[in-house]
């Protein structure tokens, strides 16, 4: 029998409406496994009680008063989520967990968290992250470690890690992250659990502090498929604050994968994703046993040629790092913030090298270069998808990092992210969900589909999960206090 | 590479690394800027491999939305205030940030 702060989104709608239980209740069991976890965890730079509960109690009245009518117009009426703290919120200090900015307190609300607050739901509190989202294991956060809950041991992945802790140990119903080059993927496939990297566009930046501009993509991390689809019908559609943001039609996320025939789906699995070197075998296995599965139920698989990915990272390593020395010239310590001395190593190091690819007599040997060859993994994936409907691969090479052992190469946190850079280049929705475990440890597939066919990967990504139990497992590491 | 600046495997010299990071208004320790003499030579490097690409007939990508051109109407839009846009400033004076003076005085 699951416990309040287990429940999905899908279940925390049903029992509201049927007042099998209250928002006070769900979101009271949410403070009380934070409070009885995270001490290990380290999932959260700030919990909101006070402000959770006073909101938990209003929507158990509007629920009272209008009864299952008041989710037509909020769907996630009283349903307790975190949020990666680089989301700026209105009134509640927003670090990106960088010392420079400790203590400000954003006078605007992200697009993200007013979608999320219009539809009702609760802000349980604020996550760990690498500062500014500068790294794929949330150990390069200037305030603490969080930890995996699967190895306390072990580093969550990142960037979105304490947001991908939450989810899997149930300390929330759902949690929203944010995805550069796969600081979403990443750390839902280390923790076990879903990880959606929306289409870039598709859901609104304002208000997330900039990493790289031309790849940040707002998404979900959720319990499982279902969630995420009905998450993104939330987050999706056009805003007028972000210039790059689609007026394209958002899909009906939640039908689409409702209504889904597998059969006669092509799925491609690019050969040169499984060239590169594994941590162990064990997790290839796991993702050929997850695409065997997806061909059982009836899909088609082809092998394809794509461009292999260790170019994406050289790609994403010059243009992610100019993004940054450019977004992060902003701290002046005049407006907000404190001044630039404050700022970590990483950032340091990213400016540095962006900063220097970007200068006179090196942008075209690297920046104007990197560009390029950004076209020719575009070009590639629409060739690739001319023939298939979906690519199906690894998240990650590795399993999560023991803390305190990172590779000390410069650029540890590309190579870990390696097959998910692609996908974020190209500006692709992908999706990971969990598909086994390797040496007792989580592995994520992930779901690539062409520019705004997030209809389709959860579609897919929400068939595998119907015919598999991987997303409903308890994390090792924390069973004993279950 | 270009200009001869950076070799590979070579180190950058003190000079080149507070050349980039006096772009960027960066105070760097010494410790730091040993570290970034070997680091940004050895990053470089790794990007070196896309040399392996022609790009010669490539056009170069920017960005992947395919907008081009967003205009928004040209009205007058409700902005923060003046309160809460200097809410954040470590120091204001007669409701304006307070900035180092940039001009010396005669």
């Amino acid at each position: 029998m699951k416990t309040l702060n287990e429940v999905t989104i899908k279940e925390a709608i049903d029992g509201l409406k049927s007042k099998a239980f209250t928002s006070y209740g769900l979101t009271k069991a949410c403070l009380d496994e934070i409070k009885k976890l995270d001490g290990y965890l380290k999932a959260f730079i700030k919990v909101l009680e006070d402000s959770s509960l006073e909101q938990a109690k209003t929507a158990d009245k509007q629920i009272e008063a209008r009864g299952v009518e008041a989710f037509d117009a909020q769907l996630l009426l009283g349903i307790p989520y975190v949020c990666k703290d680089n989301y700026s919120t209105l009134g509640i200090e927003t670090t990106a967990a960088s010392n420079i900015l400790k203590g400000y307190i954003p006078p605007y609300e992200s697009t993200v968290t007013e979608r999320l607050k219009k539809s009702g739901a609760i802000l349980l509190g604020k996550t760990n992250l690498d500062a500014f989202g500068h790294g794929g294991t949330t150990d390069a956060s200037d305030f603490f470690v969080s930890r995996n809950p699967w190895d306390l041991t072990r580093v969550p992945g990142g960037s979105s890690g304490g947001s991908a802790v939450a989810v899997a140990s149930h300390l929330c119903t759902f949690a929203i992250g944010s995805d550069t080059g796969g600081s979403i993927r990443c750390p839902a496939s280390w923790c076990g659990v879903t990880g959606l990297k929306p289409s870039y566009g598709r859901v609104s930046r304002y208000g997330l502090i900039a990493m790289a501009s031309s790849t940040d993509s707002p998404g979900p991390i959720t319990k499982n498929v279902e969630d995420s689809a009905l998450l993104l019908g939330v987050l999706a559609g056009h805003d007028p604050k972000d210039a790059t943001s689609s007026k394209d039609v958002v899909d009906d996320y939640s039908k689409a994968v409702g209504d889904f025939d597998i059969k006669k789906l092509r799925i491609g699995v690019p050969r040169s994703y499984f060239e590169i070197d594994f941590e162990t075998p064990e997790i290839k296995n796991r993702i050929m046993e997850g695409i065997d599965l997806l061909k059982k139920s009836g899909a088609e698989v082809r092998e394809i040629d794509l461009l292999h990915p260790k170019y994406a990272v050289a790609v994403y390593t010059v243009i992610q790092r100019s993004e940054v020395s450019s977004n992060l010239a902003r701290f002046d310590g005049i407006r907000f913030g404190c001044t630039r001395d404050v700022f970590g190593y990483e950032a340091k190091r990213r400016m540095m090298l962006g900063t220097y690819t970007l200068s006179a007599g090196y942008y075209d040997e690297y920046y104007a270069k990197a560009q390029k060859v950004r076209t020719l993994i575009i070009d590639g994936f629409n060739k690739a998808f001319k023939d298939v409907d979906v690519i199906v691969g690894p998240t990650l090479p590795n399993l999560p990092v023991p803390i305190g052992q990172l590779d000390s190469s410069p650029i540890f946190g590309e190579l870990i992210d390696m097959l998910q850079i692609p996908g974020s280049m190209a500006g692709l929705p992908v999706i990971s969900v969990p598909c086994g475990y390797a040496k007792g440890f989580p592995v994520g597939m992930q779901i690539i589909g062409p520019h705004f066919a997030e209809g389709k990967v959860l579609s897919i990504a929400k068939a595998f999960q119907d015919s598999t139990d991987f997303h409903l497992q308890y994390p090792s590491a924390i069973k004993e206090f279950k | 590479m270009a200009n001869g600046w950076v070799n590979k495997f070579v180190k950058m010299s003190r000079e080149q690394v507070l050349a980039v990071s006096k772009l960027i208004k960066l105070d760097l320790s010494d410790a730091e800027i040993e570290k970034f003499e070997v680091t940004i030579p050895q990053t470089l490097d790794t990007i070196d491999i896309l040399k392996e690409l022609d790009t010669s007939k490539v056009v170069p990508t920017s960005q992947v939305t395919g907008l081009h051109n967003v205009f928004r109407d040209d009205s007058v839009k409700t902005t923060l205030t003046q309160d809460l846009a200097l809410s954040n400033a470590k120091e204001t004076s007669r409701g304006l940030f307070v900035t180092k003076a940039v001009f010396d005085r005669p």
